[in-house]
C-alpha cells in the first residue's frame, strides 16, 4: 500500500486496514453513480476496485464479503474521510437540509447482523447454519426470483445427522430439490427466521425520526436499487462541482489536477477553504480570482 | 462430518429423511395407530397454494390434502380412500402439529378485541393437548339405517373417496363469482344437496338397491333429490350430530384476560383450510 495513513476495520472477524480515500476515488464513485439509473455492474466493478486499492484485499475476496460487511466498510471509509454526517435536501422542505447519522445506521446494521450471522438452529436431527448474502447474490435478485432462491442466499448449510449439505455450492435446481424434500417443519422455521431478518433490515432507517419526515424512510432494504440510492446519498453526486473545484483550485494555486486528485477529501476541503479565505481578504485586489463557481457545499459532500 | 455435495448422495439422504421423520396417529375407523410421514416442504407449498382457492368450496385444498394423506401413509395395507372425514379431521390436526409446530396461534379480530377489552391480540393453543383431550372422549361413528315407507337409506360419514369425487366432479371448476341473489340461492341449494348426498351411501327401494358410492356424483344427486323430505331431514340430523360431536376438535374455547383484570371466554374455530398450515 505504500506509506499511507491506515485505519483499522474488522471484517469476517479478521482485522484489516484501509488507506485513506482520495479525491480521485471520489471522482470515480461520482462517475459510477451518475444518472437516474446508473449501471449496477459499473458501480460495483469500480467500488470493488477502489476497495481493493484501499485495503489490498483481492477483488475475489471483496466480492465474497456479505452485503452488510461490504456496506459497513464503505460507510466506515466515508465516515473516516468525510465525516459521519450526511446532509440531504428534503424535496418538500425548501432551503432545508436534514442531517443523517451514518455511524448510527452502521451500528444498527452491525447489531442486526450479529444476531443472525453464522447463527445456527437445532431442530430435531437438523442443524441449519445461516449466512448473509453477498452483493452478487443481491444483484441477481429480480421480479422473477422465486422464494426458494431468495431464501437460499441466507442459508450456509444444513446438516442432517453428520451429513452436511453446503448451500453455497448448490445451483438453483439443486437448492429447490433439497428444500422441497426437507420436512416442512424445518423449512417453516427457516423461512420464518429469514423473513424476520429481512424485516429487521427493512426497519433500519437512515432517515432520522423527524415530524417533517413522517411516513418517509430509507431503510437497508436488500434490493439493489435501494442500496445504490443509499450510496448516492452518502457519497453524493457532485461530479461537475468536483471538476469545477479542481479547475479553480489548480488555477489559483500551483497544484496540478493530479496532485489535487491525490489529496484526501479532508485535505482538499482544507485547501479550498484556505483559498476562499485568502481570496475574500483580497477582494479589492486585481489578483483575486472569481471563485463564486466554487461549490460552497462541497465540504459536506452533499 | 461428511460433506455431501454430490447431488445423488443428497437425494438418497433426503429420501432417508423422508421416511425417518414420521409420526403415528390414531385412526378411529380402523381403531388403530397408523404411521404417516411428516409433510415435506414441497407438500406444504402445494397446500399453501390452495389458499387462493375458491372460498366457497375449498375444492383445491380438499383434493390436495387428500392426496397428501395418501402420499404420506407409511402403511401400505391401508386404503386411504376408505378412511372417512372423521379420520381425516384427526390426521389434519396431528399432521399440522407434527409437521409445522405443536403450537397454533389464534388471532383475535379487531371487533373481538374492542368488544371484550382484550389485552392481547392473539393467543397460542397446544394442538397435542387439543387432540388428546378430544380422543379421550372415545368417540366413534357408525352407519345408520333410516327407513321411510318402502325406502331405506344407509347413512354414514363420507369417505375420502367420496369427497374427492364431489370436489373433482362438481366443485373444481365451478363459477364462484356470485353476482345476483339468484346466483346465491342456487349456490346454497346446490351446497345443501351436495352435502346431504355425501352422507348417503346406499338407497334401497323394495328390491332395488343402489350403492351410491359406486356411481358418479351427479347421478347420486339426481337420486337423492327424489328422496322423501322425511328421509332428508333425518340425514340432516345425522350430519348435525356429527358436527356437534366433532366440534370440540375444531372449535376451541379460549379464556383470555381483559383490561379490567377479569377474563372472557371466546369461541374460535380452527380453519379447515390451508391457512392452518401457515406458521
Amino acid at each position: 500500500m505504500g506509506a499511507s495513513f491506515l485505519t483499522p476495520f474488522t471484517i469476517n472477524n479478521k482485522n484489516i486496514f484501509y488507506s485513506e480515500l482520495k479525491v480521485k476515488y471520489l471522482k470515480i464513485i461520482y462517475k459510477s453513480l451518475l444518472g437516474d439509473t446508473p449501471d449496477t455492474n459499473i458501480i460495483f466493478a469500480n467500488l470493488n476496485n477502489i476497495l481493493h486499492e484501499l485495503t489490498n484485499i483481492d477483488i475475489e475476496e471483496i466480492e465474497n464479503f456479505n452485503v452488510v460487511d461490504y456496506f459497513n466498510l464503505l460507510f466506515d471509509i466515508r465516515i473516516t474521510s468525510i465525516g459521519s454526517s450526511v446532509f440531504v435536501e428534503v424535496p418538500d422542505l425548501v432551503n432545508t437540509k436534514i442531517e443523517l447519522n451514518l455511524s448510527n445506521f452502521s451500528e444498527k446494521l452491525n447489531l442486526t447482523k450479529q444476531k443472525y450471522y453464522n447463527n445456527k438452529d437445532y431442530i430435531d436431527d437438523f442443524v441449519i447454519e445461516y449466512r448473509l448474502p453477498t452483493l452478487n447474490n443481491i444483484i441477481k435478485l429480480n421480479n422473477q426470483t422465486t422464494t426458494d432462491e431468495l431464501y437460499s442466499i441466507f442459508i450456509r448449510s444444513i446438516t442432517y445427522k453428520q451429513n452436511l449439505i453446503d448451500f453455497t455450492k448448490l445451483n438453483l435446481n439443486e437448492v429447490q430439490l433439497v428444500l422441497n424434500h426437507l420436512p416442512a417443519k424445518i423449512t417453516s422455521n427457516l423461512y420464518k427466521k429469514i423473513y424476520s431478518l429481512i424485516t429487521e433490515f427493512n426497519e433500519i432507517n437512515l432517515l432520522p425520526q423527524l415530524k417533517e419526515l413522517e411516513g418517509k424512510s430509507l431503510t437497508f432494504n436488500l434490493n439493489i436499487n435501494n442500496l445504490i440510492l443509499i450510496l448516492k446519498i452518502i457519497f453524493g453526486d457532485e461530479l461537475m462541482s468536483l471538476y469545477d473545484n479542481i479547475f479553480w483550485l489548480s488555477k489559483f494555486t500551483r497544484f496540478t489536477p493530479e496532485y489535487i486528485e491525490n489529496l484526501t477529501p479532508g485535505e482538499y476541503i482544507l485547501y479550498v477553504k484556505k483559498v476562499q479565505a485568502i481570496n475574500s481578504t483580497d477582494k479589492s485586489s486585481n489578483d483575486s480570482v472569481d471563485i463564486t463557481s466554487f461549490d460552497d457545499n462541497f465540504d459536506d459532500f452533499s | 462430518m461428511s460433506q455431501n455435495n454430490d447431488i445423488s448422495n443428497i437425494i438418497s439422504l433426503l429420501q432417508d429423511i423422508d421416511i425417518k421423520t414420521n409420526f403415528t396417529v390414531f385412526v378411529p375407523s380402523l381403531r388403530a395407530e397408523v404411521s404417516f410421514k411428516q409433510l415435506t416442504t414441497e407438500q406444504l407449498k402445494r397446500l399453501l397454494k390452495t389458499v387462493v382457492d375458491s372460498p366457497i368450496y375449498n375444492a383445491e385444498f380438499t383434493i390436495t390434502f387428500n392426496e397428501i394423506i395418501k402420499e404420506n401413509c407409511l402403511s401400505s395395507e391401508i386404503n386411504i380412500d376408505n378412511l372417512n372425514i372423521y379420520d381425516k379431521a384427526i390426521i389434519f390436526i396431528k399432521m399440522r402439529s407434527e409437521s409445522i409446530s405443536s403450537n397454533y396461534t389464534i388471532e383475535f379480530t379487531p371487533a373481538e378485541i374492542s368488544d371484550n377489552n382484550l389485552i392481547e391480540n392473539k393467543t397460542t393453543i397446544s394442538l397435542p393437548e387439543l387432540l388428546t383431550n378430544f380422543l379421550s372422549r372415545n368417540v366413534f361413528f357408525t352407519e345408520e339405517i333410516i327407513q321411510h315407507n318402502e325406502c331405506i337409506i344407509t347413512v354414514n360419514l363420507p369417505t375420502i373417496a367420496t369427497e374427492n369425487k364431489l370436489e373433482k366432479e362438481l366443485h373444481k371448476n365451478v363459477k364462484t363469482d356470485l353476482t345476483t341473489p339468484e346466483d346465491l340461492r342456487e349456490l346454497i341449494g346446490e351446497t345443501f344437496i351436495n352435502e346431504v348426498t355425501k352422507f348417503i351411501t346406499k338407497v334401497a327401494v323394495n328390491d332395488t338397491v343402489i350403492e351410491l358410492v359406486n356411481i358418479p356424483f351427479k347421478q347420486r344427486i339426481k337420486i337423492v333429490e327424489k328422496l322423501p323430505t322425511n328421509l332428508i331431514n333425518k340425514v340432516i340430523k345425522y350430519i348435525e350430530k356429527y358436527r356437534e360431536t366433532i366440534k370440540p376438535l375444531l372449535t376451541v374455547n379460549i379464556t383470555v384476560p381483559t383490561s379490567d383484570n377479569s377474563t372472557v371466554t371466546l369461541e374460535k374455530d380452527i380453519p379447515v383450510d390451508a391457512s392452518f398450515f401457515n406458521m
